[in-house]
């Protein structure tokens, strides 16, 4: 394949796909400007392996591939485990609506590696479960398991945050 | 909580999401990283070349240099490391070779009860691979000053696992597959950024999994610091563990991967490249049936089990 073939077809890909993986990175690691470097080392794999890929059309999973497993070793730092905000301080208030998906976000990112890939590829990306098991490399009754245990925990964690939230209203 | 739920609450995150980068910039930033690739991959056929003939042409190598990021140098041939001098046999490859198991007992104890308390695995599948008596039986393992790890086969032999514990870590990491389906693939490098929070942070060059037998040893080896270990396998069975130096977060981590026989004659060698960014990876280093040497059979594939 020509370089510029390659390129075209590459760059036809990327616009049409950006928005969309672009926002299941930010999903996955709670951060715009991880997401971004994300994405980026997931695309750079992506051209490497262009032509391959592409013969066997499986750029989508691929990517997300790329995407989840990289995600999952690049989370497992041990400095990652101070978790970052996005909140500004001298940022105006957000609307309720935001302030509430930050608080979904937080919980999200609060989850075990695999269960939070499996929740987001499962109920955000409205992945089949054989299709996130293929994605995390994993089988489909441990995807179940994932999803599940994840989506329990998501449930804790934000009736916890709802509580907290209800008892500083009240000292306030 | 539904599907609805999760996508309706985050919704409002993407209102005012940050303008992305051009496509343009990404096929700029994606193409230096093809070249370097292609650039390594010439100069490995070369120097196989040059050491003693390719028994087979370059339209015969698995994925070659235009996408898999390794070559692979088939049966029959001799160490690259192997010298002309012949006044003085070279030292055997596996003169230095650890064990397949270099566990201490107590090491191997300990990493076997974190194991059986993973948090991360259902109690079921414990206790179909371990048994109420835990009894499942180490076959490959060694420790580094990073990490422990272990492979282990159940009892009935239908499922194996692997079971690793960083250094400092609480809880051990355990993943249990069966040796029936077909779906991870015979081989699993890793180059794990996973680090101390130490100075000496390192990185870990790890293969695990279950050869043919007639592989008897297996190095892998750091290639800018010559850095690596050679471990016998058991039946197969092995661990190889090399902490190698850290690198910065857009590095390739290139190491060289070796197979002998009980002679210690390579029986297959690569070169390969990991994302330092981007481990885990394993569609970088195809699985043990690119190796024209090995008589690949589809049973040495191993999969997840749930």
């Amino acid at each position: 394949m020509k370089r510029a073939d390659r390129d075209a077809a590459f760059t036809a890909y990327v616009m049409a796909r950006e928005t969309q993986f672009r926002r299941l990175a930010f999903v996955l690691c709670g951060d715009w400007h991880r997401a971004e470097d994300l994405l980026q080392t997931a695309y750079t794999k992506l051209y490497v392996a262009w032509p391959r890929i592409q013969r066997a059309a499986a750029e989508d999973a691929y990517m997300r591939r790329i995407l989840v497993r990289t995600n999952i070793d690049d989370s497992r730092r041990f400095w990652n485990r101070e978790r970052p905000t996005s909140r500004h301080p001298e940022r105006p208030m957000p609307s309720p609506d935001l302030e509430q998906a930050q608080v979904v976000l937080s919980a999200l990112q609060r989850l075990p590696d695999m269960q939070r890939k499996a929740v987001t590829l499962r109920h955000w990306c409205d992945l089949s479960i054989a299709e996130t098991a293929e994605a995390l490399g994993i089988a489909e009754g441990t995807v179940k398991v994932h999803s599940n245990r994840g989506l329990n925990r998501l449930r804790e964690l934000l009736s916890v945050d709802e509580h907290d939230h209800e008892n500083d209203k009240e000292l306030t | 909580m539904t599907d609805l739920d999760l996508k309706q609450a985050l919704a409002p995150l993407f209102d005012d999401e940050p303008i992305p980068t051009p496509a343009a910039r990404r096929v700029e930033i994606g193409y230096p990283a093809l070249r370097r690739r292609r650039t390594t991959g010439v100069a490995v056929v070369a120097a196989a070349v040059i050491t003693g003939g390719a028994a087979i042409g370059l339209g015969s190598l698995p994925r070659g240099t235009e996408s898999g990021g390794f070559t692979i140098r088939p049966t029959g041939k001799a160490s690259p490391t192997v010298t002309a001098d012949v006044t003085t046999p070279p030292a055997s490859p596996l003169a230095d070779a650890l064990p397949a198991i270099s566990l201490a007992p107590a090491d191997a104890t300990d990493l076997t009860e974190r194991c059986l308390n993973s948090p991360d695995v259902t109690e079921e599948v414990k206790g179909s691979f371990f048994g109420q008596e835990g009894a499942a039986t180490i076959t490959a393992g060694m420790k580094t000053p990073t990490v422990t790890q272990a492979t282990y086969s159940s009892a009935d032999g239908t499922m194996w696992a692997t079971c690793e514990l960083l250094r400092g870590a609480a809880d051990a990491d355990l993943q249990i597959y069966t040796t029936k389906r077909d779906e991870s693939g015979g081989l699993w490098p890793s180059l794990d950024p996973r680090c101390p929070t130490d100075t000496t942070c390192v990185k870990l060059l790890q293969l695990r999994s279950q050869l043919p037998e007639k592989v008897a040893a297996v190095r892998v080896e750091h290639r800018a610091t010559g850095k690596g270990v050679t471990v016998r396998t058991n039946h197969g069975w092995f661990v190889a563990i090399a902490d190698t130096p850290r690198a910065a977060a857009d590095e390739y981590g290139a190491y060289d991967v070796e197979y002998y026989d009980a002679k210690g004659t390579t029986l297959a060698y690569i070169h390969g490249e990991i994302w330092s960014a981007d481990p885990g990876d394993d569609s970088d280093l195809d699985g043990i049936e690119a190796y024209p040497g090995l008589d690949f059979k589809p049973e040495y594939r191993l999969g997840y089990v749930s």
